[in-house]
Protein backbone atom coordinates (compact mmCIF):
# COMPACT_ATOMS: atom_id res chain seq x y z
CA UNK A 1 0.00 0.00 0.00
CA UNK A 2 1.22 3.55 -1.00
CA UNK A 3 4.29 1.84 -3.07
CA UNK A 4 4.00 1.46 -7.12
CA UNK A 5 4.24 -2.54 -7.76
CA UNK A 6 4.97 -3.98 -11.07
CA UNK A 7 2.20 -6.07 -12.68
CA UNK A 8 2.89 -8.66 -15.35
CA UNK A 9 -0.43 -8.98 -17.06
CA UNK A 10 -1.62 -11.64 -19.26
CA UNK A 11 -3.05 -12.11 -22.43
CA UNK A 12 -6.92 -10.77 -22.38
CA UNK A 13 -8.26 -14.81 -23.22
CA UNK A 14 -6.00 -16.27 -20.78
CA UNK A 15 -7.53 -13.97 -17.84
CA UNK A 16 -10.05 -15.18 -15.92
CA UNK A 17 -12.03 -11.71 -14.88
CA UNK A 18 -14.34 -11.65 -11.70
CA UNK A 19 -16.26 -9.39 -13.44
CA UNK A 20 -16.83 -8.28 -16.96
CA UNK A 21 -14.50 -5.06 -16.86
CA UNK A 22 -15.98 -2.18 -18.15
CA UNK A 23 -14.03 -2.22 -21.47
CA UNK A 24 -12.88 -5.87 -21.74
CA UNK A 25 -9.79 -5.01 -24.28
CA UNK A 26 -9.02 -7.30 -27.47
CA UNK A 27 -7.58 -10.75 -27.50
CA UNK A 28 -4.00 -9.13 -28.61
CA UNK A 29 -4.39 -6.92 -24.64
CA UNK A 30 -3.61 -7.66 -21.50
CA UNK A 31 -5.14 -8.37 -17.99
CA UNK A 32 -4.63 -9.18 -14.66
CA UNK A 33 -6.59 -9.81 -11.24
CA UNK A 34 -4.78 -8.56 -7.94
CA UNK A 35 -5.35 -8.72 -4.08
CA UNK A 36 -4.77 -5.52 -1.90
CA UNK A 37 -5.76 -4.68 1.62
CA UNK A 38 -7.12 -1.59 3.30
CA UNK A 39 -6.24 -1.26 6.44
CA UNK A 40 -8.15 1.71 6.90
CA UNK A 41 -11.46 2.80 5.52
CA UNK A 42 -11.31 5.97 3.39
CA UNK A 43 -10.70 7.26 -0.43
CA UNK A 44 -7.43 5.68 -2.23
CA UNK A 45 -6.52 6.68 -5.42
CA UNK A 46 -5.28 4.17 -8.06
CA UNK A 47 -2.39 5.14 -10.33
CA UNK A 48 -0.90 4.04 -13.38
CA UNK A 49 1.14 4.47 -16.01
CA UNK A 50 -0.68 2.89 -18.72
CA UNK A 51 -3.95 3.55 -19.82
CA UNK A 52 -5.69 0.21 -18.81
CA UNK A 53 -9.28 -0.28 -17.57
CA UNK A 54 -9.57 -0.42 -14.07
CA UNK A 55 -12.10 -2.24 -11.78
CA UNK A 56 -11.87 -2.50 -7.92
CA UNK A 57 -14.55 -4.67 -6.48
CA UNK A 58 -15.53 -5.47 -3.24
CA UNK A 59 -17.66 -8.24 -2.00
CA UNK A 60 -18.48 -9.03 -5.73
CA UNK A 61 -19.02 -5.69 -7.07
CA UNK A 62 -17.28 -3.28 -9.08
CA UNK A 63 -17.30 -0.36 -7.07
CA UNK A 64 -18.15 3.31 -8.53
CA UNK A 65 -15.37 5.77 -9.23
CA UNK A 66 -15.32 8.98 -6.97
CA UNK A 67 -12.84 10.85 -9.21
CA UNK A 68 -10.47 10.37 -12.02
CA UNK A 69 -7.48 12.38 -13.44
CA UNK A 70 -4.45 12.68 -15.00
CA UNK A 71 -0.97 12.29 -13.01
CA UNK A 72 1.03 15.52 -12.70
CA UNK A 73 2.83 16.37 -16.23
CA UNK A 74 6.29 14.17 -16.47
CA UNK A 75 5.19 12.46 -13.85
CA UNK A 76 5.42 9.17 -15.65
CA UNK A 77 1.45 8.69 -14.14
CA UNK A 78 -1.27 8.96 -17.20
CA UNK A 79 -4.02 7.79 -15.54
CA UNK A 80 -5.60 8.00 -11.68
CA UNK A 81 -8.97 7.04 -10.84
CA UNK A 82 -10.18 7.18 -7.09
CA UNK A 83 -12.21 5.43 -5.22
CA UNK A 84 -14.26 5.30 -1.51
CA UNK A 85 -13.54 1.77 -0.46
CA UNK A 86 -14.34 0.36 3.15
CA UNK A 87 -10.99 -1.71 4.96
CA UNK A 88 -10.72 -5.35 3.99
CA UNK A 89 -8.89 -7.67 0.96
CA UNK A 90 -10.48 -6.93 -2.32
CA UNK A 91 -9.81 -6.87 -6.09
CA UNK A 92 -7.90 -4.61 -8.29
CA UNK A 93 -9.28 -5.80 -12.04
CA UNK A 94 -6.77 -4.68 -14.95
CA UNK A 95 -8.10 -5.16 -18.22
CA UNK A 96 -7.19 -3.70 -21.66
CA UNK A 97 -3.51 -2.89 -21.59
CA UNK A 98 -1.65 -2.43 -24.66
CA UNK A 99 1.56 -4.04 -22.90
CA UNK A 100 2.37 -7.28 -20.50
CA UNK A 101 4.23 -4.71 -18.21
CA UNK A 102 2.43 -1.87 -15.95
CA UNK A 103 3.23 0.12 -13.05
CA UNK A 104 0.24 0.45 -10.43
CA UNK A 105 0.12 2.34 -6.87
CA UNK A 106 -2.31 2.51 -4.57
CA UNK A 107 -2.44 5.04 -1.95
CA UNK A 108 -4.63 6.24 0.51
CA UNK A 109 -6.07 9.87 -0.71
CA UNK A 110 -5.35 12.80 1.97
CA UNK B 1 -7.06 9.09 -50.74
CA UNK B 2 -8.66 5.53 -49.55
CA UNK B 3 -8.75 2.36 -52.22
CA UNK B 4 -11.31 2.89 -54.37
CA UNK B 5 -13.46 -0.47 -53.92
CA UNK B 6 -13.97 0.58 -49.99
CA UNK B 7 -17.01 0.53 -49.08
CA UNK B 8 -18.40 -1.74 -52.42
CA UNK B 9 -17.93 -4.89 -50.88
CA UNK B 10 -21.82 -4.99 -50.90
CA UNK B 11 -22.54 -8.77 -51.15
CA UNK B 12 -26.55 -8.43 -52.32
CA UNK B 13 -26.79 -12.47 -51.22
CA UNK B 14 -25.19 -11.13 -47.70
CA UNK B 15 -28.16 -11.20 -44.84
CA UNK B 16 -28.14 -7.58 -43.78
CA UNK B 17 -28.85 -8.88 -40.14
CA UNK B 18 -26.29 -10.75 -40.40
CA UNK B 19 -23.99 -7.60 -41.40
CA UNK B 20 -25.32 -5.61 -38.51
CA UNK B 21 -24.82 -8.07 -35.97
CA UNK B 22 -21.17 -8.46 -36.92
CA UNK B 23 -20.63 -4.74 -36.85
CA UNK B 24 -22.31 -4.47 -33.29
CA UNK B 25 -19.22 -6.93 -32.71
CA UNK B 26 -17.08 -5.24 -34.19
CA UNK B 27 -17.51 -1.93 -33.28
CA UNK B 28 -17.10 -3.03 -29.51
CA UNK B 29 -13.66 -5.27 -30.44
CA UNK B 30 -10.90 -3.93 -29.04
CA UNK B 31 -8.86 -6.04 -31.73
CA UNK B 32 -9.33 -3.59 -34.22
CA UNK B 33 -7.07 -1.40 -32.66
CA UNK B 34 -3.02 -2.21 -32.88
CA UNK B 35 -2.55 -3.21 -28.94
CA UNK B 36 -6.21 -4.37 -28.12
CA UNK B 37 -6.69 -1.45 -26.28
CA UNK B 38 -9.30 1.05 -28.24
CA UNK B 39 -12.69 -0.26 -30.01
CA UNK B 40 -15.18 1.85 -31.76
CA UNK B 41 -16.70 1.80 -28.87
CA UNK B 42 -14.26 3.59 -26.48
CA UNK B 43 -14.45 7.20 -28.44
CA UNK B 44 -18.24 6.30 -29.55
CA UNK B 45 -19.73 5.23 -25.90
CA UNK B 46 -23.06 4.23 -26.72
CA UNK B 47 -23.82 5.43 -22.93
CA UNK B 48 -22.49 8.72 -23.77
CA UNK B 49 -24.91 9.20 -26.81
CA UNK B 50 -21.69 7.22 -28.85
CA UNK B 51 -19.43 10.05 -27.56
CA UNK B 52 -16.58 10.24 -24.98
CA UNK B 53 -16.80 13.38 -22.57
CA UNK B 54 -13.52 13.78 -23.10
CA UNK B 55 -11.90 16.63 -25.08
CA UNK B 56 -9.78 14.98 -27.57
CA UNK B 57 -9.20 11.17 -27.32
CA UNK B 58 -5.85 9.65 -27.35
CA UNK B 59 -4.73 6.88 -30.06
CA UNK B 60 -4.06 3.50 -28.93
CA UNK B 61 -0.44 4.27 -27.87
CA UNK B 62 -1.76 7.30 -26.36
CA UNK B 63 -1.00 9.69 -29.44
CA UNK B 64 -2.75 13.16 -28.89
CA UNK B 65 -6.39 13.28 -30.33
CA UNK B 66 -6.88 16.32 -32.47
CA UNK B 67 -10.28 16.63 -32.57
CA UNK B 68 -13.80 16.54 -30.27
CA UNK B 69 -15.55 12.78 -30.33
CA UNK B 70 -18.77 13.16 -32.38
CA UNK B 71 -22.09 11.77 -31.49
CA UNK B 72 -23.15 8.84 -33.95
CA UNK B 73 -26.68 9.34 -33.40
CA UNK B 74 -28.47 8.77 -36.63
CA UNK B 75 -25.42 9.29 -38.63
CA UNK B 76 -26.41 7.47 -41.53
CA UNK B 77 -27.96 10.12 -42.34
CA UNK B 78 -25.24 12.07 -42.59
CA UNK B 79 -22.50 12.87 -45.77
CA UNK B 80 -19.90 14.40 -45.88
CA UNK B 81 -19.01 12.28 -42.54
CA UNK B 82 -16.34 13.93 -39.81
CA UNK B 83 -15.91 17.69 -38.85
CA UNK B 84 -13.78 19.21 -41.86
CA UNK B 85 -13.31 16.36 -44.58
CA UNK B 86 -16.13 16.45 -47.63
CA UNK B 87 -14.33 13.58 -49.41
CA UNK B 88 -15.61 11.26 -46.85
CA UNK B 89 -19.26 10.48 -48.16
CA UNK B 90 -20.09 6.85 -46.62
CA UNK B 91 -20.04 5.04 -43.67
CA UNK B 92 -17.91 2.77 -45.15
CA UNK B 93 -15.21 4.85 -46.01
CA UNK B 94 -14.99 6.51 -42.69
CA UNK B 95 -14.31 3.34 -40.78
CA UNK B 96 -11.15 3.45 -42.21
CA UNK B 97 -10.13 6.39 -40.99
CA UNK B 98 -9.85 5.23 -37.28
CA UNK B 99 -8.66 2.21 -38.18
CA UNK B 100 -6.05 2.37 -40.79
CA UNK B 101 -5.34 6.17 -40.56
CA UNK B 102 -1.96 8.44 -39.54
CA UNK B 103 -3.72 11.58 -39.30
CA UNK B 104 -3.62 11.49 -36.51
CA UNK B 105 -3.16 7.81 -35.26
CA UNK B 106 -6.01 6.38 -33.91
CA UNK B 107 -6.25 2.81 -33.55
CA UNK B 108 -3.21 1.80 -35.82
CA UNK B 109 -4.05 -0.21 -38.01
CA UNK B 110 -2.27 0.82 -41.37
CA UNK B 111 -0.55 -2.00 -43.24
CA UNK B 112 -2.36 -4.90 -40.92
CA UNK B 113 -4.86 -6.16 -43.20
CA UNK B 114 -3.99 -9.43 -42.76
CA UNK B 115 -3.12 -9.16 -38.92
CA UNK B 116 -6.70 -7.88 -38.72
CA UNK B 117 -7.85 -11.09 -40.57
CA UNK B 118 -6.11 -13.32 -38.71
CA UNK B 119 -7.38 -12.66 -34.87
CA UNK B 120 -10.64 -11.95 -36.57
CA UNK B 121 -10.59 -15.41 -37.86
CA UNK B 122 -9.56 -17.61 -34.91
CA UNK B 123 -13.13 -16.61 -33.63
CA UNK B 124 -15.30 -18.99 -34.20
CA UNK B 125 -18.10 -16.58 -33.76
CA UNK B 126 -16.48 -14.31 -36.60
CA UNK B 127 -15.95 -16.72 -39.20
CA UNK B 128 -19.76 -17.67 -38.66
CA UNK B 129 -20.97 -14.23 -38.93
CA UNK B 130 -18.57 -13.22 -41.88
CA UNK B 131 -19.89 -16.10 -43.83
CA UNK B 132 -23.49 -15.40 -43.35
CA UNK B 133 -22.88 -11.51 -44.21
CA UNK B 134 -20.46 -12.32 -46.86
CA UNK B 135 -21.66 -15.03 -48.65
CA UNK B 136 -20.56 -14.10 -52.25
CA UNK B 137 -17.03 -13.23 -50.63
CA UNK B 138 -16.92 -16.44 -48.94
CA UNK B 139 -16.61 -14.58 -45.42
CA UNK B 140 -13.63 -13.00 -46.16
CA UNK B 141 -12.19 -11.10 -43.58
CA UNK B 142 -10.55 -7.68 -44.87
CA UNK B 143 -10.73 -3.72 -44.27
CA UNK B 144 -13.70 -3.94 -46.98
CA UNK B 145 -16.03 -6.74 -45.34
CA UNK B 146 -14.68 -4.89 -41.63
CA UNK B 147 -16.08 -1.66 -43.05
CA UNK B 148 -19.40 -2.41 -44.59
CA UNK B 149 -20.39 -4.75 -41.66
CA UNK B 150 -19.78 -1.68 -39.30
CA UNK B 151 -21.52 1.13 -41.75
CA UNK B 152 -24.27 -1.30 -41.57
CA UNK B 153 -24.07 -1.31 -37.57
CA UNK B 154 -24.03 2.13 -37.64
CA UNK B 155 -27.10 2.93 -40.02
CA UNK B 156 -28.84 1.06 -37.30
CA UNK B 157 -27.92 3.80 -34.58
CA UNK B 158 -31.66 5.80 -35.08
CA UNK B 159 -32.80 8.28 -32.66
CA UNK B 160 -35.80 10.36 -32.91
CA UNK B 161 -37.42 9.73 -28.93
CA UNK B 162 -37.12 13.43 -27.75
CA UNK B 163 -39.01 15.70 -26.39
CA UNK B 164 -39.28 17.67 -29.49
CA UNK B 165 -40.01 14.62 -31.62
CA UNK B 166 -42.86 13.74 -29.34
CA UNK B 167 -44.15 17.94 -29.19
CA UNK B 168 -43.77 17.90 -33.04
CA UNK B 169 -46.08 14.89 -33.85
CA UNK B 170 -48.77 16.04 -31.65
CA UNK B 171 -47.77 14.75 -28.29
CA UNK B 172 -47.21 16.51 -25.03
CA UNK B 173 -46.03 20.15 -26.10
CA UNK B 174 -42.39 21.58 -24.92
CA UNK B 175 -42.23 23.52 -21.62
CA UNK B 176 -43.17 27.29 -22.56
CA UNK B 177 -39.30 28.02 -22.32
CA UNK B 178 -37.97 25.54 -24.72
CA UNK B 179 -41.14 26.81 -26.68
CA UNK B 180 -39.75 30.69 -26.58
CA UNK B 181 -35.94 28.75 -27.26
CA UNK B 182 -36.96 27.34 -30.22
CA UNK B 183 -38.43 30.86 -31.74
CA UNK B 184 -35.90 32.14 -31.21
CA UNK B 185 -33.26 29.63 -32.53
CA UNK B 186 -35.50 29.67 -35.98
CA UNK B 187 -35.70 33.49 -35.86
CA UNK B 188 -33.91 36.35 -34.84
CA UNK B 189 -31.08 34.44 -33.69
CA UNK B 190 -30.32 32.67 -37.07
CA UNK B 191 -29.35 29.23 -35.73
CA UNK B 192 -31.79 27.06 -38.28
CA UNK B 193 -30.10 28.22 -41.27
CA UNK B 194 -26.95 26.23 -40.17
CA UNK B 195 -28.93 23.85 -37.82
CA UNK B 196 -31.14 23.02 -39.98
CA UNK B 197 -33.94 20.19 -40.49
CA UNK B 198 -34.64 16.78 -38.72
CA UNK B 199 -31.07 16.32 -37.56
CA UNK B 200 -30.24 20.54 -36.86
CA UNK B 201 -27.65 20.16 -39.33
CA UNK B 202 -27.19 21.57 -43.08
CA UNK B 203 -23.56 19.06 -43.53
CA UNK B 204 -22.10 22.26 -44.28
CA UNK B 205 -18.97 23.95 -43.52
CA UNK B 206 -19.10 27.15 -41.69
CA UNK B 207 -16.35 28.73 -39.46
CA UNK B 208 -18.12 30.81 -37.03
CA UNK B 209 -17.84 34.62 -36.46
CA UNK B 210 -15.66 34.57 -33.48
CA UNK B 211 -13.53 32.11 -34.15
CA UNK B 212 -10.13 32.49 -35.83
CA UNK B 213 -8.79 30.69 -39.11
CA UNK B 214 -6.31 29.19 -37.51
CA UNK B 215 -6.89 27.28 -34.37
CA UNK B 216 -4.55 27.07 -31.52
CA UNK B 217 -3.64 23.20 -32.00
CA UNK B 218 -3.17 23.81 -36.01
CA UNK B 219 -6.24 22.68 -36.87
CA UNK B 220 -7.32 23.91 -40.68
CA UNK B 221 -10.58 22.66 -40.37
CA UNK B 222 -11.94 21.93 -44.22
CA UNK B 223 -8.04 23.43 -45.47
CA UNK B 224 -6.61 19.90 -44.22
CA UNK B 225 -7.89 18.62 -46.49
CA UNK B 226 -8.99 21.01 -49.60
CA UNK B 227 -5.76 23.24 -49.69
CA UNK B 228 -7.68 26.54 -49.93
CA UNK B 229 -7.04 29.00 -47.73
CA UNK B 230 -10.83 30.14 -47.65
CA UNK B 231 -11.48 27.14 -45.97
CA UNK B 232 -9.59 27.89 -42.92
CA UNK B 233 -11.24 27.54 -39.84
CA UNK B 234 -14.64 25.92 -41.47
CA UNK B 235 -15.91 22.93 -40.01
CA UNK B 236 -19.19 20.61 -40.69
CA UNK B 237 -22.04 21.80 -38.84
CA UNK B 238 -22.76 19.40 -36.05
CA UNK B 239 -26.05 17.76 -35.31
CA UNK B 240 -27.71 19.30 -31.76
CA UNK B 241 -29.48 16.43 -31.45
CA UNK B 242 -28.45 14.79 -27.88
CA UNK B 243 -26.12 17.66 -27.87
CA UNK B 244 -27.11 17.79 -23.92
CA UNK B 245 -25.46 14.85 -23.23
CA UNK B 246 -22.02 14.92 -25.79
CA UNK B 247 -19.80 17.79 -24.04
CA UNK B 248 -17.37 19.17 -24.18
CA UNK B 249 -17.96 21.11 -27.80
CA UNK B 250 -17.16 22.02 -31.10
CA UNK B 251 -14.21 20.54 -33.22
CA UNK B 252 -11.49 20.51 -30.94
CA UNK B 253 -13.69 20.25 -27.40
CA UNK B 254 -13.07 23.75 -26.21
CA UNK B 255 -16.04 24.59 -24.50
CA UNK B 256 -17.09 23.70 -21.47
CA UNK B 257 -20.89 23.87 -21.75
CA UNK B 258 -23.32 24.78 -24.36
CA UNK B 259 -23.66 27.88 -22.88
CA UNK B 260 -19.74 28.66 -24.12
CA UNK B 261 -20.49 26.81 -27.27
CA UNK B 262 -23.11 28.79 -28.34
CA UNK B 263 -21.01 32.57 -27.23
CA UNK B 264 -17.96 31.38 -29.13
CA UNK B 265 -20.71 31.30 -32.60
CA UNK B 266 -20.43 35.59 -32.12
CA UNK B 267 -23.94 35.67 -31.98
CA UNK B 268 -25.47 38.32 -29.51
CA UNK B 269 -27.95 36.77 -27.82
CA UNK B 270 -29.93 38.22 -24.58
CA UNK B 271 -29.29 36.42 -21.06
CA UNK B 272 -32.78 35.44 -21.15
CA UNK B 273 -32.86 34.28 -24.85
CA UNK B 274 -29.98 32.05 -24.24
CA UNK B 275 -31.41 30.35 -21.11
CA UNK B 276 -34.43 29.64 -23.50
CA UNK B 277 -32.06 28.37 -26.47
CA UNK B 278 -30.44 26.40 -24.11
CA UNK B 279 -34.04 24.79 -22.72
CA UNK B 280 -34.85 23.86 -26.37
CA UNK B 281 -31.53 22.15 -27.06
CA UNK B 282 -32.52 20.37 -23.73
CA UNK B 283 -35.49 19.06 -25.52
CA UNK B 284 -33.40 17.41 -28.24
CA UNK B 285 -32.14 14.75 -25.80
CA UNK B 286 -32.58 11.11 -26.42
CA UNK B 287 -31.80 9.03 -23.65
CA UNK B 288 -33.23 5.88 -24.31
CA UNK B 289 -30.66 5.45 -27.26
CA UNK B 290 -27.85 5.43 -24.65
CA UNK B 291 -29.62 2.30 -22.76
CA UNK B 292 -30.77 0.86 -25.70
CA UNK B 293 -29.17 -3.04 -25.36
CA UNK B 294 -29.25 -3.50 -29.24
CA UNK B 295 -26.22 -1.25 -29.51
CA UNK B 296 -24.60 -2.54 -26.09
CA UNK B 297 -21.19 -4.35 -26.06
CA UNK B 298 -22.91 -7.96 -27.15
CA UNK B 299 -22.21 -10.92 -24.72
CA UNK B 300 -20.25 -14.11 -25.52
CA UNK B 301 -23.21 -16.00 -27.16
CA UNK B 302 -22.85 -16.25 -30.62
CA UNK B 303 -25.51 -14.48 -32.76
CA UNK B 304 -25.22 -17.66 -34.98
CA UNK B 305 -24.97 -20.92 -33.53
C1 LIG C 1 -9.52 7.40 -30.61
C2 LIG C 1 -10.93 7.71 -30.64
C3 LIG C 1 -11.77 7.17 -31.79
C4 LIG C 1 -11.92 5.86 -32.18
C5 LIG C 1 -11.23 4.63 -31.61
C6 LIG C 1 -12.89 5.87 -33.23
N1 LIG C 1 -13.32 7.14 -33.48
FE1 LIG C 1 -14.76 7.70 -34.80
N2 LIG C 1 -14.30 9.63 -34.47
C7 LIG C 1 -13.37 10.09 -33.58
C8 LIG C 1 -13.12 11.50 -33.80
C9 LIG C 1 -12.15 12.38 -33.03
C10 LIG C 1 -13.94 11.87 -34.90
C11 LIG C 1 -13.96 13.23 -35.60
C12 LIG C 1 -12.82 13.17 -36.58
C13 LIG C 1 -12.69 14.34 -37.48
O1 LIG C 1 -13.60 15.15 -37.56
O2 LIG C 1 -11.65 14.48 -38.16
C14 LIG C 1 -14.68 10.67 -35.27
C15 LIG C 1 -15.64 10.65 -36.29
C16 LIG C 1 -16.36 9.51 -36.63
C17 LIG C 1 -17.47 9.50 -37.57
C18 LIG C 1 -18.06 10.71 -38.27
C19 LIG C 1 -19.32 11.16 -37.56
C20 LIG C 1 -19.97 12.35 -38.23
O3 LIG C 1 -20.90 12.92 -37.64
O4 LIG C 1 -19.56 12.74 -39.31
C21 LIG C 1 -17.87 8.20 -37.67
C22 LIG C 1 -19.00 7.66 -38.53
C23 LIG C 1 -17.00 7.41 -36.81
N3 LIG C 1 -16.12 8.25 -36.18
C24 LIG C 1 -17.06 6.03 -36.70
C25 LIG C 1 -16.07 5.28 -36.05
C26 LIG C 1 -15.92 3.84 -36.19
C27 LIG C 1 -16.80 2.93 -37.01
C28 LIG C 1 -14.86 3.49 -35.41
C29 LIG C 1 -14.23 2.11 -35.24
C30 LIG C 1 -13.71 1.51 -36.46
C31 LIG C 1 -14.35 4.70 -34.79
N4 LIG C 1 -15.09 5.76 -35.23
C32 LIG C 1 -13.30 4.73 -33.90
C33 LIG C 1 -12.74 9.35 -32.60
C34 LIG C 1 -12.64 7.97 -32.63
C1 LIG D 1 -23.08 29.83 -39.74
C2 LIG D 1 -23.67 28.56 -39.37
C3 LIG D 1 -24.11 28.41 -37.92
C4 LIG D 1 -25.04 29.15 -37.23
C5 LIG D 1 -25.83 30.32 -37.72
C6 LIG D 1 -25.11 28.56 -35.92
N1 LIG D 1 -24.26 27.50 -35.82
FE1 LIG D 1 -23.95 26.37 -34.18
N2 LIG D 1 -22.38 25.49 -35.09
C7 LIG D 1 -21.99 25.71 -36.39
C8 LIG D 1 -20.71 25.08 -36.63
C9 LIG D 1 -19.92 25.10 -37.93
C10 LIG D 1 -20.33 24.49 -35.40
C11 LIG D 1 -19.01 23.78 -35.11
C12 LIG D 1 -17.95 24.86 -35.01
C13 LIG D 1 -16.60 24.41 -34.52
O1 LIG D 1 -16.44 23.31 -34.03
O2 LIG D 1 -15.65 25.21 -34.62
C14 LIG D 1 -21.43 24.74 -34.47
C15 LIG D 1 -21.48 24.24 -33.16
C16 LIG D 1 -22.56 24.43 -32.32
C17 LIG D 1 -22.70 23.80 -31.02
C18 LIG D 1 -21.74 22.78 -30.42
C19 LIG D 1 -22.17 21.40 -30.84
C20 LIG D 1 -21.14 20.34 -30.63
O3 LIG D 1 -21.52 19.16 -30.68
O4 LIG D 1 -19.95 20.62 -30.44
C21 LIG D 1 -23.87 24.26 -30.48
C22 LIG D 1 -24.45 23.88 -29.13
C23 LIG D 1 -24.45 25.16 -31.42
N3 LIG D 1 -23.63 25.23 -32.53
C24 LIG D 1 -25.62 25.87 -31.24
C25 LIG D 1 -26.00 26.93 -32.04
C26 LIG D 1 -27.02 27.90 -31.67
C27 LIG D 1 -27.85 27.85 -30.41
C28 LIG D 1 -27.07 28.80 -32.69
C29 LIG D 1 -27.89 30.09 -32.73
C30 LIG D 1 -27.63 31.00 -31.65
C31 LIG D 1 -26.11 28.38 -33.69
N4 LIG D 1 -25.47 27.26 -33.25
C32 LIG D 1 -25.92 29.02 -34.90
C33 LIG D 1 -22.67 26.43 -37.33
C34 LIG D 1 -23.63 27.39 -37.01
Amino acid sequence: MGAAFDATLAPTPKVDYVLEPGKPGGSVSFGGLFAFDVAKAGRYRIAQNGRSWVDVIVDGKAVASAAHGHGPECSGITKMVEYDLPSGRHLLQIAANGEAALTVMVAPVR
Amino acid sequence: MLAAGAGMAKDSGGSAEAQVALGRRLFHDGDLSINGTLSCATCHDPRHSFADGTRAHPGAHGEPGLRNVPSLVNVGAFSPLTWGNDALTTLELQALVPIAGEDPVEMGMKGQEAELARRLSANGCYRKLFKAAFPKARGRIDFATVSTALAAFQRTIVSHETAWDRATSGGAPLPEAAVRGEAVFRGGAGCASCHSGREFTDLGFHRLAGEPASAPNGDFGLARVSGRSEDRGRFRTPSLRNVALTGPYLHDGSAETMADAIVRHGIALSPGDAADVEAFLDALTDTAVTTDTRYARPGKTCEIS
